[in-house]
């Protein structure tokens, strides 16, 4: 008669060496490195937040009317417009509100040459969070230029 | 000789059976934070916000007929290369009366390098 429980002990060594070639396979693979490119997750977040208050605050209330932003432009007014941006970009009704820190500036052509308008700023940068810039293109009078021309609005953003 | 008896090693294959079943399903569920990534990463790349944006202020020289204003054009176009890192153009097309609206066709281009966008608008102007 032919013995086979032999067989039975060849699968269990087969077994036994996958066992431990799987598990090696699986520390060397598992140590999460958070890189730099999964940063882009929170990064896309924060700039989807970021356009988005910009076009509420570019959206007239009605059909030929200035926009707010327009509004905050053409009577230079920093602090409402910091204090606007701040608040629409970290206003959470139901829970605590966000740490969204933002520093603005108005680009403008003048004779060609590209100007820079600080439009202000809350919080300080360390240059140690990620940060991401997002703009949005306004039509306004800016103080000193005298008539109504494109500008692009800047802002960048950061969590605390 | 006494004999082995084997027979409780086929208990200890099947559960090892279904334990590379379970590491199996497990892979499945680790591939979805690099779904996650990967469609961000996508979505970060896909400049929707940036063309939205030329797109409406294009859109809002045509209603206030001011298509063919040089300034406006050569300011948002150096600022777009500057502050977007974008090419943009734009140019009005064809005017067609309908009922009581006119409609305006307009040329809108977009290009970063990564995404190219070209669109004929129409807007309907009253």
């Amino acid at each position: 008669m032919v013995e086979d429980t032999g067989q039975l002990y060849t699968i269990e060594g087969v077994t036994a060496g996958l066992i431990m070639l799987i598990t090696a396979y699986f520390v060397m693979g598992s140590p999460l490195v958070y890189t730099p490119s999964a940063s882009h997750i929170s990064d896309m977040q924060l700039e989807q937040i970021g356009y988005d208050v910009l076009l509420v605050m570019d959206t007239p209330a009605q059909y030929g009317a200035d926009s707010e932003l327009a509004g905050y432009i053409n009577s230079d007014d920093i602090p409402g417009f910091t204090e606007r941006f701040v608040q629409l970009v970290n206003d959470r009704p139901t829970c605590v509100d966000d740490s969204i820190c933002m520093k603005a500036a108005i680009k403008y052509m003048l004779g060609g040459t590209e100007m820079s308008y600080d439009f202000g700023e809350s919080g300080v940068y360390t240059g140690k969070e990620p940060a991401i810039k997002v703009s949005r293109f306004v039509r306004g009078r800016l103080k000193g230029l005298g008539s109504e021309r494109v500008m692009l609005m800047e802002v960048t953003l950061w969590r605390r | 000789m006494e004999k082995v008896d084997g027979s409780g090693q086929w208990i200890v294959i099947m559960g090892f059976l279904v334990s590379v079943g379970i590491v199996f399903l497990a892979i499945i569920l680790n591939q979805f934070v690099l779904v996650g990534q990967t469609t961000s990463e996508g979505v970060l790349e896909f400049s929707k916000n940036d063309i939205r944006d030329i797109r409406d202020e294009i859109i809002s020289f045509a209603a206030e007929d001011e298509l063919e204003n040089s300034i406006y054009r050569d300011d948002m176009q150096a600022l777009a290369l500057s502050g977007k890192g974008a090419i943009i153009g734009y140019e009005k097309g064809s005017e067609e009366i309908i009922g009581s609206f006119t409609r305006l066709r307009v040329g809108i281009h977009f290009n970063n390098g990564v995404t190219e966008y070209d669109e004929i608008a129409s807007i309907y102007l009253p």
